[in-house]
């Protein structure tokens, strides 16, 4: 059984059909990359899966559950996770508040609201675990703000390995990062699918096919093409529609 | 933010004209025994917003004064037509247009605010009906702006407070200091005050004048302290002077620098809220239930039995609207069409009101006593007269 | 300025900013992590003050019972207001969300009028809270006036340790940056939402029950003092707990000392502060940019 099903997924602004008819299986393990040009949906069409937006037409399963109604955090908790194409850690929050707000929803019954947030060992542990996974500079003190742009992004990703979803989304995850960052961040994700499913929204094409499984080309909102890094590679339509602009 | 409070404050009132239609003015017609041709009275007050117990209390005395009287004036049964003109120029326009052109009243009487009056008296006046005005107190009313149809039955601010200010420096206070709401009527007040206070040989130290937002005075009151006049004067009314009075005593100052003001400032609507705060506090004014006259404790009786209620200012007002109607067209023989000879005929009411002897100078403006009030354990006590006969000038006035 | 005027000014800034601080608290979390703009905040402050009104002085209740349940029913109430009327809004145009909360501030004078009437009511000080304190000849302050200052600094302290240091504090400040990147995390900001703003009324509501004995208790005694706390969140930038208290201060401050130093305009002086703080920062001293 795939993960993540999507059937016939739409999804209109308007007049503007930014996601349209979109069905498409995300395996177990798999790192599945989307990839489009510009204003071709894929933000939208994530947004969709995490219930960030409601859906136009058609649905989504996730483990066999019908989750088209499900609300952002809901899903969240049945195991999807994501992150935003725009830097989204919380600036006010320090590195390790950050992840320690992503640490406790998977402890839940362990906390009275009110209860100082500090001092529960699970919490801290695990908060601990994913900063070692990570290759931050800064101390776990410094206000989320301040860090760089790459180690921002590193950031979000380690408070998504602290919820620990099975299903990961990245929307663009090296954008705006160095080419030292980037690489880093490839061992992280690739360290990554060896526990979690990810799913990724990618320009950078060295990122894609060096990680990506399976790649589904988005054009205008509608799946172009998909399959494997070698499919996608040798299909006429995608160099004209896409790649060819790269080359 | 500000922009966008007025903009939804005028939306909603406009949402709320529309959701009420015909309930912003309600016809309620006494009836009575058929026969003579009814006179009809349009009553326009306030009945909403900051003055609506204004209306409220002018109503309560005018429809008593009316049962008083077996609901007939001058052997005609009288129908009234209340509007509420919502303390708003607009409103009051609109609400004065329909009842003296289309219900074709005889008289009006009205209002509170001195903001809608000169449209009121407007209509009136172009359409040749009597003004009886129950309370609104603006000096111009019966001064540049008088008129031979208007008739005020309360007062002018510079009534209630000018005779304090002679009375005040006789009493002993050479420095005074003195504190008014940043409004026409505050200022009316006080600077009638404060002229003749300096007329008499006094010095006003300092004049401060509080916005009418104002709602905490404390910080004012450090200078007072630092300062040390011998009294201080004030003009507060409502909600306003309810956390003045309050805040002035719990500062400690009422002891050091005693409080005087215009009538509202203790009025009997208020004195519940302001409880021991006010106790000592001395006003002028023309009118305190405690009055010991006659036709003062008559009133208080039948209002009290008639209602329920405590006379208080406003009832006594709606009562002398009342009044002054019936003992003017009992002269006509109820006629009211001659308005030249009903104008002489309201010119030369005399009566004993609750508030003492009463009757109009040239300008239309009551000639009356003005006591000094004292509060105490809830009460208004008179403690003297602080002038008799007291006429507003009459020189402004040129019809 | 002599040197007692400067003191008490000081002395009435800090007891006027804290009360400021009790109102503009509440209406900065309910901005900042909800997003909504609610003009009848206000309310709670009145209908506290009210409530304190009915249970201790008609009731008589004994105080610290009569405060008590006056905040627990108006916790009751903004939790109602809440669900029913600001929960469907908080996705909508700021300019919905003012009409329908300016709505609710004509509901909330016009019950309080068929409840208590037009006239005007007050509480007493408690006794124990009567009388002032002669520090000098003169200097003399009420000692209520000092237990309202303390009373708010206690409050505020108790905020700030509740926003630095636990779990509700956390997605609070969070939530204030990003709500769907809090529901991203799979926390449902609903019963978030509720609590921030059911604390919110009860710092209104404690706000309208200290303020009772000073000021009066009259429909729309919120409608003047909200205006203000609007100054203070949007000096203190929007959704921001210190820019609030900051803010409170430098109003309180302002407006005091503005009494003594520009008595013609002096009504105008926290306008112009704000005027000012907001061409140097457009956001408010805390606040981010949009
Ligand atoms: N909330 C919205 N309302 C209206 N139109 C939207 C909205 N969000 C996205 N769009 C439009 O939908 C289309 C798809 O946008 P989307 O952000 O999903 O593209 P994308 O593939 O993620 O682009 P990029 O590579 O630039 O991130 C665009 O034309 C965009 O302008
Ligand atoms: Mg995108």
């Amino acid at each position: 059984m795939s993960l993540l099903e999507t059937k016939s997924l739409s999804k209109n602004f308007g007049s503007l059909n930014a996601v349209r008819d979109v069905s498409l299986q995300i395996q177990p393990g798999e790192i599945h990359a989307v990839i489009g040009p510009n204003g071709a949906g894929k933000t939208t069409f994530l947004n969709l899966l995490s219930g960030e937006l409601p859906v136009s037409a058609g649905c989504l399963q996730f483990e066999g559950h019908d989750i088209t109604r499900w609300s952002p955090d809901r899903r969240a908790n049945a195991g999807i996770g994501r992150s935003f194409q725009h830097s989204a850690v919380f600036e006010d929050l320090t590195v390790h508040e950050n992840l320690r707000l992503a640490a406790q929803t998977q402890y839940p019954k362990s906390f009275g609201m009110l209860w100082p947030a500090e001092g529960y060992t699970d919490v801290a542990a695990r908060v601990t675990d994913v900063i070692a996974q990570l290759s931050l500079n800064a101390a776990e003190s410094t206000r989320a703000g301040e860090l760089s742009h790459g180690e921002q992004r590193q950031l979000e990703i380690g408070m998504l390995m602290a919820i620990s979803p099975k299903l990961m989304m990245l929307d663009e995850p090296t954008s705006g990062m160095s080419r030292n960052e980037t690489l880093e961040l490839i061992g992280i994700l690739r360290r990554l699918s060896e526990r979690h499913t990810l799913m990724l929204v990618e320009h950078d094409m060295d990122v894609v096919f060096q990680l990506a499984h399976r790649i589904t080309v988005l054009v205008n909102g509608s799946v172009l093409a998909s399959g494997t890094p070698e499919a996608i590679r040798a299909d006429a339509s995608v160099r004209i529609a896409y790649l060819g602009q790269e080359d | 933010m500000t922009k966008d409070i007025t903009f939804s404050r005028r939306t909603f009132t406009k949402a709320a004209l529309a959701l009420c239609g015909t309930a912003v003015t309600t016809a309620t017609p006494l009836r009575y025994a058929l026969g003579a041709d009814p006179l009809k009275i349009g009553l326009i007050l306030p009945y909403s917003g900051v003055y609506a117990n204004f209306g409220e209390g002018i109503t309560n005395g005018f429809e008593f004064a009316l049962k008083k009287r077996g609901g007939q004036i001058a052997g005609r049964p009288v129908q009234v037509i209340k509007g509420d003109d919502q303390l708003d120029p607009k409103v009051g326009s609109e609400v004065a247009q329909k009842i003296v052109t289309r219900d074709n009243v005889d008289l009006v009487v009205g209002t509170v605010g001195s903001n809608v009056l000169p449209v009121l008296q407007k209509i009136c006046t172009d359409n040749n009906k009597p003004l009886i005005v129950p309370t609104a107190a603006g000096n111009d009313t019966t001064r540049v702006q008088c008129h031979p149809l208007v008739f005020r039955v309360s007062h002018s601010n510079w009534q209630m407070t000018s005779p304090a200010g002679a009375w005040l420096f006789k009493r002993g206070a050479k420095r005074v200091m003195t504190m008014g709401m940043n409004y026409a009527t505050g200022k009316e007040e006080v600077i009638a005050f404060s002229d003749e206070f300096k007329k008499a040989g006094g010095e006003i130290i300092d004049q401060k004048w509080p916005g009418l937002k104002e709602l905490d005075y404390q910080a004012y009151f450090a200078d007072v302290l630092a300062k040390q006049p011998d009294a201080m004067f004030t003009f507060f009314a409502g909600s306003n002077a309810v956390e003045f009075v309050k805040q002035y005593a719990q500062a400690g100052l009422k002891e050091r620098v005693p409080l005087f003001g215009a009538a509202y400032l203790t009025d009997s609507t208020l004195l519940a809220a302001q409880g021991s705060a006010a106790d000592g506090v001395i006003t002028s004014g023309h009118y305190a239930p405690s009055l010991d006259n006659a036709a003062n404790k008559k009133f208080l009786a039948d209002f009290k039995q008639a209602t329920g209620k405590d006379g208080d200012i406003n009832s006594m007002h709606g009562h002398d609207s009342v009044e002054v109607v019936a003992l003017g067209l009992e002269k006509t023989k109820g006629d009211i069409k001659d308005s030249a000879g009903l104008s002489q005929a309201l010119q030369k009411v005399e009566f004993a009101s609750p508030r003492g002897p009463f009757r109009f100078s040239r300008a239309r403006n009551p000639i009356q006593n003005i006591y000094a009030i004292e509060a105490k354990g809830g009460q208004l006590r008179v403690i003297e007269t602080i002038q008799k006969d007291v006429e507003d000038p009459t020189a402004e006035c040129k019809v | 300025m002599q040197l007692s005027t400067f003191l008490i000014q000081l002395l009435n800034g800090l007891q006027y900013g804290m009360l400021l601080f009790l109102i503009a608290s509440g209406l900065t979390l309910t901005f900042g992590v909800m997003g909504i703009i609610n003009l009848a905040h206000g309310a709670f402050f009145m209908i506290g003050a009210y409530l304190v009104f009915q249970f201790a002085r008609i009731y008589e209740w004994p105080l610290p019972l009569a405060c008590a349940s006056a905040i627990v029913a108006v916790v009751v109430l903004g939790s109602i207001v809440e669900r029913a009327v600001l929960a469907p809004l908080v996705d909508r145009d700021h300019l919905d969300q003012v009409l329908v909360t300016y709505g609710l501030i004509l509901i909330f004078d016009e019950l309080a009028v068929v409840l208590w009437g037009k006239d005007v009511h007050a509480a007493e000080i408690p006794a124990m809270l009567r009388g002032s304190v002669h520090i000098s000849d003169m200097i003399v302050y009420p000692v209520y006036r000092l237990a309202l200052a303390g009373a708010g600094l206690v409050c505020a302290i108790g905020l700030y340790l509740i926003v630095a240091k636990t779990r509700i504090g956390m997605i609070v400040r969070a939530g204030s940056h990003d709500r769907s990147m809090v529901s991203a995390l799979g926390i449902n900001v609903g019963p978030v939402f509720a609590l921030v703003f059911g604390l919110g009324a009860a710092l209104a509501a404690l706000a309208g029950i200290l303020a009772a004995p000073i000021l009066s208790v009259s429909p729309g005694m919120g409608d003047k003092i909200i205006i203000i706390a609007f100054v203070v969140v949007v000096i203190g930038g929007i959704g921001s707990i210190k820019g609030a208290f900051v803010g409170a201060l430098l109003v309180g401050l302002f407006d005091s000392f503005g009494k003594v130093l520009f008595p013609t305009v002096s009504s105008l002086v926290i306008y112009a502060l704000m005027a000012l703080i907001l061409v140097w920062r457009p956001n408010g001293l805390f606040g981010k940019a949009a």
